[in-house]
């Protein structure tokens, strides 16, 4: 999956939670209306879509680019796991 | 109550101060398992190492110049170091001082200049909200600095520094939202702590085998008083997870730690019925429910749902948390929020002060040995709050032929957003940074999980524009991102031109509130 695609799919999950139609890279959740069940539900939202468990950055680092690069580096590390193995 | 001028005692132990317990734990459970990580990389504590990790905490205070008496603030969320930390700095005779990390700047600051801590410990986006005005140790890396704690309370021969005291000396100030806006730091003793936490053992029975989930912020009374002390008590086990995971992840940890209690604010219970997740353990034996009132209909739903009872439970930060607790229930039997717990005593008075009888509603006022010290720089408001030795709690409530406590409504403007407490107030006091705004009032309208919904009603000022992504940035520097409204609505969607006001001029805030309770709920 590219970056791009990941960026795209998780600005739609963030601005669909948010009920937003403006939803930047660098924008700040929290300042963009993200209580703790708007959170829980991009959680789950993510997980569901990549596998992802971006409960800690959600709260941390709560931007889309923030939530990409977890997404990212998460599956970047499964598929180098997988690719050792001889299996991807 | 239970012995008021004995030490608190439970099974074996008997404690005058928060060291004695981790002393005596020490002593009765060894290497016991007792703090189970969450962490991927974090690795289990035994009775043993917290004894350990107090004294390293005694010899890193020592030597950051932090005297005993001295004061220690922890700007974290909920992790294995931010419950050995509050274990450590109190266990060393330091008062710890745990603050919201989603609090904002302005309001850091105020609590930090309110509690004048020796050193504060945190993670770097806290820091950068302090920019260096306080002596800082990092917590960035929390599994470094628990080793270096323990391999420093290794290298220390022999016993905790005894704390001699009766266990009346200061064990933690805990921040709690006040009426005016102003701090309100609540001061707990150690015999505070250790009475509830050994209640609560007494309450729940507990031994070895018990495991307490713990979701409840270590900034909170809630967190610190049950879920950590009580297996300390017990010989049994904690596990400490932030609160906004343990909603998102709340059967995961569950399926994982099999905890045998653990204590919610009651929005779990409504977002967990909704959701399609099951446990596969079944080693829950209840699962203890506060903050605000709660529906029987939610409890019916939840207990049918999961087959786990629930327990309703009453308390304040000012009785260290958990004040009653409901007893075990038959099915379809009417709900209250129980019991007073047995080192603590419940009353409902008139405005006389006068017991009203059963059924009849008046002022919840508690006392008892888990019941707290003072208002942390406060005397008035402490005699206010604080009279012939009652709290007075601000709740109007109603006792049932079996001394059953109901909580019926609040006396003052107080709202509970998600079992925090708040005051408009806060919000309000906010209002001359909006830009564009007027005049505003915050209200609150029922939500079927958080329990109420913030609502900002606003009037713009001429030529003005409404910019609510503007103003809730504003608002995240000055206050928790808790009490942030969700909502901006101007005054004019309610049908009103102008704000009702008294003949001084004053908004009558009752009369909005009831107009947009009609008009948005």
């Amino acid at each position: 999956m590219s970056v791009a695609d990941v960026e795209s799919r998780v600005t739609t999950i963030c601005a669909e939670v948010l009920n937003r139609s403006d939803l930047g890279p660098d924008d700040d959740l929290m300042e963009a209306g993200m209580d703790s069940l708007a959170a829980v539900e991009i959680v789950t939202r993510i997980e569901l879509a990549f596998g992802v468990d971006v409960v800690d950055a959600v709260f941390d680092t709560p931007t889309v680019r923030q939530l990409c690069l977890v997404v990212r580096k998460s599956i970047e590390s499964a598929g180098a796991a997988e690719g050792s193995d001889g299996t991807a | 109550m239970a012995r008021p001028d004995s030490a608190p005692e439970w099974g074996s132990l008997t404690a005058t101060n928060i060291a004695g317990l981790v002393t005596g734990a020490a002593g009765a459970y060894g290497d016991r398992p007792y703090l189970m990580p969450a962490e991927p990389e974090g690795r289990v504590l035994t009775f043993a190492d917290i004894l350990t990790f107090a004294k390293g905490c005694a010899a890193l205070l020592d030597e950051h110049g932090v005297p005993r008496g001295g004061r220690v603030a922890v700007v974290a969320p909920n992790s294995s170091l931010a419950a050995l930390l509050f274990l450590g700095v109190v266990a060393a005779q330091r008062v710890i001082v745990p603050l919201n990390p989603k609090a904002g700047a302005a309001e850091l600051d105020v609590l930090l200049a309110h509690a004048r801590p020796g050193l504060v410990l945190g993670r770097a986006p806290s820091a950068a909200k302090l920019e260096g005005r306080w002596a800082w140790l990092s917590a960035d890396d929390e599994q470094a600095l628990l080793s270096d704690v323990l391999s420093r309370g290794a290298a220390c021969a022999g016993p905790l520094p005894p704390a001699g005291g009766d266990g009346t000396e200061d064990a933690t100030i805990v921040y709690t939202s006040g009426s005016t806006g102003t701090p309100k730091g609540v001061v707990l003793s150690h015999r505070s702590l250790l009475s509830g936490s050994a209640s609560m053992a007494r309450w729940a029975g507990a031994d070895e085998d018990d495991l307490i989930l713990n979701v409840n912020p270590m900034f909170h009374a809630g967190g610190q008083m049950f879920p950590t002390l009580t297996p300390l008590w017990s010989g049994g086990r904690t596990v400490c997870v932030r609160s906004e995971a343990g909603l998102a992840r709340f059967w995961g940890y569950v399926d994982r730690f099999e905890p045998t209690w653990t204590l919610v604010v009651n929005a779990y219970l409504a977002h967990l019925a909704e959701r399609p997740e099951r446990p596969v353990s079944r080693r829950l034996k209840g699962v203890l429910a506060g903050g605000s009132p709660l529906s029987p209909e939610l409890i019916h739903r939840f207990e049918g749902t999961f087959g786990i009872p629930v327990h309703q439970v009453y308390g304040m930060t000012e009785m260290a948390s958990v004040t009653t607790v409901e007893p075990r229930r038959e099915p379809g039997d009417r709900r209250t929020a129980g019991l007073p717990i047995d080192c603590s005593e419940v009353r409902v008075v008139a405005e006389d002060g006068s017991d009203r009888p059963a059924g009849q509603n008046g002022e919840v006022l508690l006392r008892g040995d888990n019941m707290f010290t003072r208002y942390e720089d406060a005397p008035e408001l402490t005699e206010r709050r604080l009279r012939n030795g009652w709290i007075h709690t601000g709740d109007l409530g109603q006792l049932d032929e079996n001394g059953e406590l109901s909580i019926v409504d609040r006396l003052d403007s107080m709202v509970i957003v998600n079992g925090e407490n708040m005051y408009p107030a806060e919000v309000e006091g906010v209002v001359p940074h909006l830009e564009g705004v007027e005049d505003a009032v915050l209200v609150a309208l029922p939500h079927p999980v958080t329990g109420v919904e913030l609502v900002l009603v606003y009037t713009l000022l001429p030529g003005a524009t409404a910019r609510a992504d503007d103003w809730r940035a504003t608002l995240l520097k000055f206050v928790s991102t808790f009490k942030v409204p969700r909502r901006f609505v101007p005054l004019a969607d309610l049908g009103a031109d102008a704000f009702p006001r008294t003949p001084l001029g004053k908004i009558v805030r009752p009369d909005v509130q009831r107009l947009a309770t009609e008009r948005l709920s």
